[in-house]
C-alpha cells in the first residue's frame, strides 16, 4: 500500500502527469475564436468549385477536340470528293493563279474561300510547308488515295481569315485557287464554323501597384491561367491565378520603463531650534521616487496576402491586322484570400520592457469581388501562338477590410501590366 | 516527430497547421491542468479554449526562455484564476463557513494523512467538488508551489486569507478521505 507523507503529496503525486482528452467541439471553438477573419481555411466548397471548373474546362476541350474532327472530316471528305473525276462537284482542276494584290487589299470578301495548292514530288512526297499550313500528317494515308493529277497536289481549303491568322507569306507561298463554297457541300458551313469558333488558352504574369487610400501604395504581382473561346470579334475568358499584394501592418506595442516619477524630502536628521525650543529644525535630502512607467509604440512592417483569383472577362477585338489585334476586354476578378503573412514586430530598445505587443492592423475579409478593364495588344508569332501586352485597371467592388467588425470601408485600385502567351485550337 | 521550436516557428508565420500542431500536442496534458481548477468538464474546456486563443495571440512573445509547456501552463493557470475571478462577481458562492454541516465535518477530520491507493478520477472529483476559492488556493500552492505571498498577488487577497483557505482545503480533502476508507473498510468487513 502506498504512503503519503502527507495530504499534499498524496494530491502533488496523484495529479503528477494528469492529462485529460478535450472533446471535438473545442478545437472548432477555438478555430472560430481566433481564425475568423485572419485567414481562409480551405473549406469542401471551394475544392467542389475548383473541380467544378476543371470538369467544364476538360469538358469543353473534349467536345472541342471531336468539332474540331469533324471538321477535318469534312475537309477529307472534299478531298477525297476531288479525286474521282466524274464528281460534279469535283473542284476545276484547272487551277488560276490568284491575283495576290487583290488577296492583300482585301478587295477579296472574308467568306470567299481561297485554297493553298503545294506541288508534291513525283514520289507524293509531301512538301512540308504545305503539310505545316494544314496540319496534316505528312503520310496520311488519303493523301496515297488521290488520282494521279491530284497526286503531285495537296489541296486545302482555307479561308482568308484563317489565312490571316497563319502569317503566310504571299510572295513566296504556293499559288492559290478562289473557290466558290456554294459548290462543296459542308464547306461553307465548316468555313463559317471555322472563323467564328475559337478557343484558346494561354498563361500570363501581371505586375503592378496597389493604391490604398490610408497607406502606403504596395507592389502587386500574379502569375494567371487563361481558358477562353473566340466568336468573331467576341471573346470570352476565364482562368485561375494566383496573386500575392502587400499592405503595411500596424503593431501597437505596449513597453514599460523603469523611470523617475517625482521625489520626496526624506528626513535625515532633526534638531532643536535654538532660538526657539518649540521649534523642530528637520535636515531633509531629496529623494527620487521611481517606478515603472507604460509608454506606447508602434511599428509597420510589410504584411503579405496572397490570393487565388478567378476571372470572368468578355472582350472584343476593335482591330485586326495580319499579325496583330488589339482588344479591349472588360469583366468581374473573384479574389479568395488563401494565405497571410505577417513578420514579427522588430522593435527592440535595451531601455524598455515588452509588455505586450498587439496586431492591430484591420482584419481583410475572405474574398473580394473587383471589376477590371484592360487593353490586350496581340502579336501573332506563328500559326495559333500569339504574345500580348495588356494595361490593366481593376477596382475593387467591396472592402478588403471586414467591415462588419468595425473596420473601415477600404476598396483600393490596382494599375499594371499584363504580360501573355496564348494558343489558340 | 516535429520539436517545439518548429510549431513556435510556424505559429509566429500564422500558418493554420502549426497551430493545429501545437493545439493537438498539448491540448490534453492543458486540459489536465485547468480540470483542476474547475468543477466540471465543460468548465475546463471554456478555460482550455480561451487559454489557447490567448497563447495563439501571444505566442511571439515567448521568448524561449524556461520551458514551452510551463510558459502554456502558467497562461492556463493564469486564465483558469482569471475565469475564477470573473466568475465570483455573479455567483453566490455558499461559503463553507455558512455550511455548518460541512464545518462539523472538518471539525471532526483527522490531522493525520492516510494510507491507501487513490485513483487519479477520485482525487480530482475530490478537488472539483471544493469550494472555489479553497480550490484554487490548493491547485496553486501544493501543485503549481506557488508561495502565499505569490498567491495573495494573483488572486488579490491577503497571504493570511490564502494560509487560511488552504488550511481550510486541507482539512476539507481530509475529511473526504477519511469519509472514502471507512466506507471501503466497511466493504471489507462484509
Amino acid at each position: 500500500m502506498k504512503e503519503y507523507k502527507n495530504i499534499d503529496d498524496l494530491f502533488r503525486q496523484g495529479m503528477s502527469g494528469l492529462k485529460t482528452e478535450p472533446s471535438d467541439g473545442v478545437w472548432k471553438n477555438i478555430e472560430a475564436g481566433y481564425f475568423k477573419g485572419r485567414g481562409f481555411i480551405v473549406k469542401w466548397y471551394h475544392m467542389a468549385a475548383l473541380a467544378l471548373l476543371l470538369i467544364f474546362s476538360g469538358t469543353t476541350w473534349y467536345y472541342y477536340s471531336q468539332y474540331q474532327t469533324d471538321s477535318d472530316n469534312i475537309s477529307e471528305n472534299q478531298i477525297s470528293n476531288q479525286s474521282n473525276p466524274e464528281d460534279q462537284n469535283r473542284l476545276p482542276v484547272g487551277e488560276t493563279e490568284m491575283n495576290k494584290e487583290a488577296f492583300s487589299d482585301g478587295s477579296l470578301g472574308e467568306d470567299q474561300p481561297v485554297m493553298l495548292i503545294a506541288e508534291t514530288g513525283n514520289d507524293g512526297e509531301n512538301i512540308s510547308e504545305t503539310s505545316a499550313l494544314s496540319g496534316k500528317d505528312d503520310n496520311s494515308e488519303k493523301q496515297n488515295e488521290l488520282t494521279d493529277i491530284e497526286e503531285e497536289k495537296q489541296y486545302r481549303y482555307q479561308s482568308i481569315y484563317s489565312i490571316n491568322s497563319q502569317s503566310i507569306d504571299l510572295d513566296n507561298d504556293a499559288p492559290v485557287v478562289i473557290i466558290d463554297p456554294e459548290n462543296v457541300p459542308g464547306l461553307k458551313e465548316y468555313l463559317k464554323k471555322q472563323k467564328h469558333t475559337h478557343f484558346y488558352t494561354g498563361a500570363s504574369v501581371h505586375a503592378g501597384m496597389v493604391y490604398y487610400p490610408s497607406t502606403k501604395d504596395q507592389f502587386t504581382w500574379s502569375a494567371d491561367l487563361a481558358f477562353g473561346l473566340k466568336a468573331g470579334k467576341i471573346y470570352i475568358e476565364t482562368g485561375v491565378g494566383y496573386e500575392s499584394m502587400k499592405e503595411r501592418g500596424t503593431y501597437l506595442i505596449e513597453l514599460k520603463s523603469y523611470d523617475s516619477v517625482g521625489f520626496y524630502n526624506r528626513v535625515e536628521s532633526f534638531e532643536i531650534n535654538s532660538q526657539n525650543p518649540n521649534d523642530i529644525i528637520y535636515n531633509t535630502k531629496q529623494v527620487a521616487v521611481y517606478d515603472s512607467i507604460n509608454h506606447y509604440t508602434h511599428t509597420t512592417p510589410l504584411f503579405e496576402y496572397d490570393y487565388v483569383n478567378v476571372p470572368l472577362l468578355v472582350g472584343f477585338r476593335f482591330l485586326e491586322k495580319k499579325k496583330f489585334t488589339v482588344s479591349a476586354n472588360t469583366g468581374v476578378i473573384f479574389n479568395f484570400l488563401v494565405q497571410k503573412e505577417f513578420p514579427d514586430s522588430d522593435f527592440y530598445n535595451p531601455d524598455f520592457t515588452i509588455v505586450q505587443t498587439r496586431n492591430v492592423t484591420p482584419e481583410r475579409v475572405d474574398w473580394n469581388l473587383r471589376w477590371q478593364l484592360g487593353l490586350r495588344m496581340n502579336y501573332n508569332i506563328v500559326r495559333s501562338l500569339s504574345v500580348s501586352a495588356e494595361p490593366v485597371f481593376t477596382k475593387y467592388l467591396n472592402s478588403v477590410y471586414d467591415t462588419g467588425k468595425g473596420y473601415p470601408n477600404v476598396k483600393p485600385y490596382t494599375m499594371g501590366v499584363r504580360i501573355g502567351i496564348y494558343y489558340g485550337f | 516527430m516535429i520539436s517545439d521550436d518548429q510549431i513556435i516557428k510556424g505559429c509566429r508565420k500564422g500558418k493554420h497547421h502549426a497551430f493545429n500542431m501545437l493545439y493537438k500536442k498539448y491540448a490534453a496534458i492543458m486540459l489536465g491542468v485547468c480540470i483542476r481548477y474547475s468543477r466540471t468538464k465543460t468548465e475546463a474546456e471554456d478555460v482550455l479554449q480561451e487559454g489557447f486563443i490567448r497563447v495563439f495571440n501571444n505566442i511571439k512573445s515567448f521568448e524561449g526562455r524556461g520551458s514551452f509547456e510551463g510558459w502554456l501552463r502558467r497562461i492556463m493557470v493564469n486564465t483558469a484564476i482569471n475565469h475564477f475571478k470573473a466568475s465570483r462577481k455573479h455567483v453566490n458562492h455558499d461559503d463553507i463557513e455558512n455550511n455548518s454541516a460541512a464545518m462539523a465535518a472538518l471539525s471532526n477530520a483527522d490531522d493525520d494523512v492516510y494510507e491507501g491507493e487513490f485513483s487519479q478520477e477520485e482525487l480530482l472529483k475530490m478537488i472539483n467538488d471544493l469550494p472555489d476559492g479553497y480550490r484554487m488556493v490548493f491547485n496553486l500552492y501544493v501543485i503549481e508551489e506557488l508561495s502565499h505571498k505569490e498567491i495573495a498577488a494573483m488572486m488579490e487577497f491577503t497571504e493570511s486569507t490564502s494560509k487560511s483557505q488552504l488550511s481550510k482545503a486541507r482539512k476539507w480533502l481530509r475529511a473526504r478521505i477519511s469519509e472514502k476508507q471507512k466506507k471501503y473498510s466497511n466493504y471489507e468487513r462484509v
